[in-house]
């Protein structure tokens, strides 16, 4: 029986996290709330509603039921959704201007303008909101990335030969961005990056490793470990402007000694 | 900003009083606010790398090897690189087009769908700032196109239901099996019509032989011009991977997922 209640308990969080947080994201706040408050209204008012409602009812409950069952691993599979949040979210702004009209018969001192005001706040605020997220989203991790492509250049035209170094997730964009020689590490850990360093084909080279998690900020390498007397150290961690939460990615350079000397008489 | 808020408010009023200015005026928006979006990213994100760098490669070598995803997003980025862009024009060309229509697309089947202009208004300038869309109208991914395909799918699937007409189900298999070469969950669009023509003839609003008619002209077609689209972009190889990566792994996701 408990074992009964604990599978049903799993499954209600599973879809409550499709439903709240991945689709959510997916069609973003604002116009999942939007949404919420529509279904509402209908709800209300379900028999005003014809029969081409039921369409969009199901088509919209389809796609979310298809959702839940295959899982939705990135907030793209929620795309298809949408369009109807977005129209629903309209549909919000509109019956809270008919909501209005029908208040205003009852309360006569009720302003008239007040009812096209709202459908316009709704549309309009909506939109400026979604376009500040919009702007958010895509500036988010640009000054990051810019900097990192820019420090890389740097150290390209300092140390000929230079080899990249960098997880599965930044390996494309590294390698299109600076044209370098890029290799691609499977873990983060210090055990498996030495080992790399270590491999025939980057014993002799120059190399930038360029981390993305915070814990593997503290390379944990030790000098004597390095192969030919190569010193390691951190160059640079690369942080998010102000107070935004996004990427943060750390460059350790593994350089020969003489030309860690002549970086540092540079 | 006033000169924005103006062609803004001149675009609003348009759509209000006439159709066919006013579906200029909503290009003219998108275009600009997603023209303005550009400059926002002037790295593009990880995926984004791999499809053009997919679409290089096969204008360069001549075959395709991201065969794990569908073909007719490298396919239209590499016949922009071969029309003599370069590769990042190539990529956003190639996912501001589709995403520049997506707003008039969403006025039309909101439209379809509610009957009221207003409330369709509402929805395409809503959508003109909406994050995702915006996102993937400025970096070359699959979805902009996907999306566009995906509402014009919805809206002949709307008018062949309403008039029960059999060219409107021809032009949706058209766009999904177009759709199937951009995203496989275009798969989706198949199921969906099922149970919507199900749902029509068990209302009594469809006879059965019609019903039955639509459906399998639709199943056909989109699975015949696949086929054909497939092999026209030159992603044969797709062909295996597709059953093989979206149809098994959804199936193997949702055993484990469901514990079942």
């Amino acid at each position: 029986m408990e074992l009964v209640s604990c599978e049903m308990e799993n499954i209600i969080t599973k879809i409550f996290h499709t439903l709240f947080q991945q689709i959510t994201n997916g069609v973003t706040l604002i116009f999942a709330i939007g949404t919420l408050i529509a279904c509402f209204f209908i709800l209300l008012k379900r028999r005003h509603h014809g029969s081409f409602y039921l369409h969009f009812w199901l088509l919209l409950l389809f796609m979310i039921i298809w959702r839940m069952i295959v899982g939705i691993i990135s907030n793209r599979y929620a795309l298809l959704l949408v369009v109807p949040a977005v129209m629903l979210t309209a549909f919000t702004g509109l019956r809270g201007e008919s909501c209005w009209q029908l208040l205003r018969r009852k309360y006569t001192f009720l302003p008239r303008w007040f009812a096209k005001f709202i459908s316009r706040a709704v549309l309009l605020g909506t939109s400026a909101g979604a376009l500040l997220m919009a702007h958010h989203a895509l500036t988010g991790n640009q000054d990051v990335y810019a900097e990192t492509f820019n420090t890389i250049d740097e150290y390209k035209t300092r140390l000929p030969g230079l080899v990249l170094m960098t997880d599965s997730d930044e390996f494309a964009r590294t390698k299109y961005y600076t044209n370098a020689p890029t290799v691609r590490f499977k873990s983060a850990a210090p055990k498996h990056i030495l080992q790399q360093l270590r491999s025939p084909a980057l014993r002799n080279k120059n190399v930038l490793i360029i981390l993305r998690s915070a814990e593997a900020a503290d390379l944990a390498i030790k000098p004597k470990d390095l192969p030919s007397g190569k010193k390691l150290q951190l160059c640079k961690n690369i942080m998010p402007k102000g107070r935004r939460k996004g990427v943060k990615l750390f460059l350790y350079s593994s350089v020969t000694p003489s030309q860690a000397l002549k970086k540092a008489k540079k | 900003m006033v000169s924005f808020i103006r062609i803004a408010r001149n675009a609003y009023s348009a759509l209000k009083s006439r159709p066919l200015p006013g579906a200029a005026a909503l290009l003219l928006l998108t275009g600009c606010v997603h023209l303005w979006a550009f400059s926002w990213c002037p790295y593009v994100s990880r995926d984004s790398v791999r499809y053009l760098t997919g679409a290089i490669r096969w204008a360069e070598q001549g075959s395709y090897d991201l065969f794990h995803f569908p073909p007719l997003p490298c396919f239209l980025m590499k016949l922009l690189l071969q029309m003599g862009f370069s590769p990042e024009a190539a990529g956003n060309i190639y996912s501001f087009l589709p995403g520049l229509f997506v707003p008039l697309a969403s006025y039309v089947f909101a439209l379809k769908a509610s009957g009221n202009r207003r409330l369709a208004r509402y929805t395409s300038v809503m959508l003109i700032g909406h994050p995702l869309l915006l996102a993937f109208s400025v970096e070359p991914l699959r979805e902009s196109l996907f999306i566009l395909l995906a509402l014009l799918i919805m809206i002949c699937g709307i008018t062949g239901l309403k008039e029960q007409k059999l060219l409107p189900w021809f032009y949706c298999s058209v766009f999904t099996a177009l759709a199937w070469c951009c995203r496989f969950e275009a798969l989706e669009f198949v199921i969906l019509a099922f149970f919507i023509l199900l749902l029509n003839f068990l209302q009594k609003r469809t006879p059965f032989r019609k019903a039955a008619v639509h459906f399998t002209v639709y199943l056909v077609c989109t699975i015949l011009l696949w086929g054909v689209f497939t092999v026209a972009t030159g992603g044969v190889k797709c062909f295996n991977y597709q059953f093989e990566n979206y149809v098994l792994n959804k199936w193997n996701l949702f055993l484990v997922r469901w514990k079942i």
